[in-house]
Parts: C-alpha cells; sequence; structure tokens
C-alpha cells in the first residue's frame, strides 16, 4: 500500500496540468457553440454525405458533419483521445521507468516486498489516474454543453464515445507499460511508446483520406471505434474485445519480463 | 566547437529519422493524396450540379479553394507542424538537459569554457539540425510547387517556411522547459509533451473559431491560412513568436549562466 500512496502522490501535478488541458479544450471549443440549437439541417447533411472522401477529409468531417452537435462532439473527443493517450503513455512508461531514470532504484527494489508487488502497485497508481482523467473527460462533456445552453442532441450515444476513449487509452497505457518493460534503455523505450503513439496518428490521418484506405483500421486503435457508428449507438463489440484480450496479453508481459528485467544503473 | 560536435553528432540520428518522417508525410500528401483530391472534383461538380446555386457559397465553401493546390497545402501543413513541433523541442531538451539527466553538470561546468560558451553552442547545434531538417523538406516543397502551379510566388515561400520559423519558436520552448525544469526525467516526453500541448491549443483555436486564441497557439503563429488568405504572416502573431522566442532564449541564457548547480 506504501508503493501505491507513494507512486499515486507522485503523479498529482502531471495530473492537473493535463486535467486543465482538458478542460481549456472541451470549454473553450465548445463556447462556439454557445446557444445554438441543435439544428440538424437535412439538406447539408444530405449534401455533405455525397462529397468524395478526400474532399470531407480535407474539411476536417471524414468521419461526420461537423455543423451538428454530434460531429462536432465527435472531432472533440478525438482530440481528447489524442490528449489522453500522450498522458496514457506518460503514465505507462513512468509506472515501470520511474526509479531507473531518476537513479533511486537501489533503495526501492531492496524493500521486503518483491518486484512483482511494486510494479502491480505502481500500474494500479497510473491505472486509477488514467481513470480519474476519463472521468474528469466525462464530467466536462456532461457540464460543458449545460453550462452554453447547448442543445444536447446527442446526450444518449455521449458515453459511448466516452467508453471508447477510455478503452483505447487503457491500450496505449499497458502497451507502453509493456514496451518499458521488454526494451533495453530508458530513453530507447520511451522513445518507442511514443512512436507507436504517433504511428497510430499517422495510420488514423490515411485512414480518414479515402475509402481505399480502410483496410488500415485494425492497425490504429484510435479508429476502433469511428465516430460514425458510435453515433449511431454503436459500439463495435469485436474491436472492445481486441482491446481488453490485448490488455490483459500486455500487463501479463510487462509483470513477467519485470521480474527477469536488468536494472542496471546505466540507461 | 567541441560541444557543438558532440551534440549534433549526438543527435544526428535522431535528425534524420525526423526528417524521413516529415518529408516522406510532405511526399505522401502532395503527391499521392492532392491528385486524390483534384480527381475528385468531376465527380463533385456533377453532383453539385443537382443542387440549387449559391448553397456552397452559403457555407463558405469555394471550389477553386478546395481544389488550388495552395488551399490544399494548408492542411499538409497541420500534420507536419506537429510532428516538426515534437521534433524541435524534443532536440532541443535532449541537447539543453543531457547533463541534468546524466547528472553530469559539474563535469561539463569545471571545462574550460565559459557558461556562456556553452550556451552558444548548444545553441548553434539546435540550430543546425533544425536547418538539415529543412532543407530536404522546402526542397520537396517548393519542388511540388514548380510541378503543380509552375512558379513559386512570394506567398507560396512564406507557406513553405513557416514550419522552419515555427519551429525556431519551439526551440525556445525546448531550451527554456530543459533549463527551468528542476529534473528532466525524459528529451523525447518533454518534446511529445509540449508539442501536443500546443497542437491541443491549435484545435481550440480552430474548433472555437476565436480570433482571441490565435495568441496562445504557438503551431499557428506562423500560418499557412493567413498566407492564403491575405498575402503574408498574420503580424500581431509573428510579434507575439518573436517575443516569446527572445524571452524565453534570454531568460534560458541568464538562468543557464548564473544558476547554482546542485552537486
Amino acid at each position: 500500500m506504501n508503493v501505491f500512496l507513494q507512486e499515486w502522490k507522485r503523479g498529482i501535478k502531471s495530473f492537473v496540468l493535463w486535467g486543465l488541458g482538458i478542460a481549456f479544450l472541451i470549454f473553450a471549443a465548445m463556447m462556439k457553440l454557445r446557444g445554438v440549437v441543435g439544428t440538424e439541417s437535412g439538406a447539408v447533411t444530405g449534401m455533405l454525405a455525397a462529397f468524395p472522401k478526400p474532399v470531407l477529409a480535407m474539411l476536417g468531417m471524414a468521419e461526420a458533419n461537423i455543423e451538428t452537435y454530434g460531429g462536432f462532439f465527435s472531432v472533440l473527443q478525438f482530440y481528447a483521445m489524442v490528449v489522453i493517450c500522450c498522458y496514457a503513455v506518460y503514465l505507462g512508461t513512468v509506472s515501470v521507468l520511474r526509479e531507473t531514470i531518476d537513479k533511486t532504484y537501489e533503495f526501492l527494489f531492496t524493500k521486503p516486498c518483491g518486484r512483482l508487488h511494486i510494479l502491480s502497485m505502481k500500474l494500479l497508481s497510473g491505472f486509477v489516474w488514467l481513470t480519474l482523467i476519463c472521468l474528469l473527460n466525462s464530467v466536462f462533456s456532461y457540464l460543458a454543453p449545460a453550462a452554453y445552453a447547448i442543445d444536447n442532441t446527442i446526450a444518449d450515444t455521449m458515453p459511448l464515445f466516452l467508453v471508447a476513449v477510455y478503452l483505447v487509452a487503457l491500450l496505449l497505457y499497458a502497451l507502453s507499460a509493456m514496451l518499458a518493460v521488454v526494451i533495453r534503455g530508458a530513453e530507447r523505450a520511451i522513445r518507442a511508446s511514443y512512436a507507436v503513439f504517433l504511428g497510430w496518428y499517422a495510420l488514423s490521418v490515411f485512414f480518414d483520406v479515402d475509402t481505399r484506405f480502410e483496410f488500415v483500421r485494425p492497425l490504429t486503435p484510435l479508429k476502433y471505434f469511428r465516430a460514425g457508428e458510435l453515433l449511431a449507438g454503436r459500439l463495435n463489440p469485436w474491436y472492445a474485445a481486441v482491446v481488453l484480450v490485448a490488455v490483459v496479453v500486455c500487463v501479463a508481459v510487462a509483470c513477467t519480463g519485470f521480474q527477469r528485467k536488468d536494472l542496471t544503473a546505466v540507461s | 566547437m567541441t560541444i557543438f560536435r558532440f551534440e549534433t553528432r549526438r543527435q544526428l540520428r535522431n535528425t534524420v529519422t525526423w526528417t524521413a518522417v516529415i518529408v516522406v508525410v510532405l511526399w505522401l500528401m502532395l503527391y499521392g493524396f492532392y491528385p486524390l483530391v483534384v480527381n475528385s472534383r468531376t465527380a463533385m461538380e456533377e453532383m453539385l450540379a443537382s443542387f440549387p446555386p449559391g448553397v456552397l457559397a452559403a457555407f463558405g465553401i469555394n471550389l477553386d479553394d478546395v481544389f488550388a493546390f495552395a488551399g490544399f497545402s494548408r492542411m499538409v501543413y497541420l500534420y507536419d507542424a506537429l510532428l516538426g513541433a515534437i521534433m524541435a523541442t524534443g532536440t532541443a531538451a535532449a541537447i539543453f538537459a543531457r547533463e541534468k539527466q546524466n547528472k553530469s553538470s559539474d563535469f561539463l561546468l569545471t571545462k574550460p569554457l565559459s557558461r556562456s560558451e556553452i550556451f552558444v553552442q548548444k545553441l548553434a547545434a539546435c540550430l543546425t539540425l533544425i536547418g538539415v531538417l529543412n532543407i530536404p523538406y522546402v526542397a520537396v516543397y517548393t519542388a511540388s510547387y514548380l510541378h503543380y502551379t509552375g512558379s513559386v510566388t512570394r506567398p507560396d515561400l512564406l507557406t513553405i517556411l513557416c514550419l522552419f520559423l515555427m519551429q525556431l519558436v519551439f526551440v525556445s520552448f525546448g531550451i527554456a522547459a530543459a533549463v527551468f525544469m528542476r529534473r528532466v526525467r525524459s528529451s523525447s516526453a518533454t518534446g511529445v509533451s509540449i508539442g501536443m500541448f500546443a497542437f491541443l491549443l491549435s484545435m481550440v483555436y480552430s474548433l472555437s473559431e476565436k480570433d482571441v486564441f490565435r495568441f496562445i497557439s504557438p503551431l499557428s503563429y506562423f500560418n499557412p491560412d493567413a498566407v492564403f488568405k491575405t498575402g503574408r504572416y498574420d503580424m500581431p502573431s509573428v510579434a507575439t513568436a518573436i517575443v516569446l522566442m527572445l524571452g524565453l532564449t534570454a531568460a534560458a541564457y541568464v538562468r543557464f549562466t548564473t544558476a547554482d548547480v546542485p552537486a
């Protein structure tokens, strides 16, 4: 429990920073819609549906019409996902590598509680922070439209977006913890984790560009839960299952690998 | 010169990788994606013929803007700017925080070199690496303008140089972060966090469409959008950028040359 509390306390500052970032993103972006009553103009939506996908991608509307509240919210949540993923990489790598980087591992790992215990407590603390930031994202997402008197036309599908963000962030969290265990050298491991994330982002851009690139979907979890599907009230169950299984596998690999990891002082 | 040579060599591989990524993204966008957009024009015009005239104008969509190369290249910037910002911040942070990360400040500072010389050499290394990235970037971009429009006008040149100027701003962010943070865990994490935060701010700016927010969005200080609309950079933003850049670098310089280094 001590390890957990210690680790949890050290995460407060970065949580506050990222939390403020999310708050700012959601509130500042929603300000634009202040007082807008959900106008779903059928003509516009129909017209946009007929646009070729490359053109829509250029206008930033590859998935949904940004002029509607649902479309706007889905774009907003995509960026919230990007931000939270970035935080997830930080949490995942720091859980495993903090003592190595600070050169304090010999103080902690000589305590009589076993490596597995230490790692699981650290991962748990990161998991709690990640859950908290996703909750914060949810709270803001409900507060912002209420505060600005926006007609919330998608109140019932909104939880799906929030769950999707949580799942993807969780996957990246587990994956970066695993990479931090498996790859030798702290800086290299951190770089690799961010590279994976940026790779996902790049692929998601290509995914949006043209219908012919939709085959990259399995490779980029940022697109596992598409805005169109979520707005229709459907969270793709196959991809959700894949994500959960992958999380379990990554955590298992991280735990077994960590017990045999050489905690060298030279990173 | 020793520090300059050491730092550029240390970061060279990283920089070459980043250059490859950024130039490939640019290449794919300009030569892979743009033709797709142009090809879809006829399909789109046929489809639009069935709509009453004036609908497009009402929504502020001008077909010539959408399909013109200059209009298209604004979008390319959005993606390359994020990568460029991360690279610039990460490189500057790596160079200026190296001794902090290795806990070897005392070894460097006891060398017979003044602290300001060390600072200047490290700064020169950052700028050189940014330059290395920008040479192929500018070359590919310029070639694409010649390929599609047959000429490179002054606004085109301003668009092409956006990345370089924006990176200079982010170098100062990286230096300030490395010098002022008590502890730097990882320079790549610092780079990605600052770059992502800037990306988030630029999203706030573009989603909210509030003009004031352009001052807090460093990715849009040198904005191809403004160049596209007015033919030059947005001067208040440029002024903000210059003040920030010089202010942060000067503050970091003072701190670097006067700080008490803990043993």
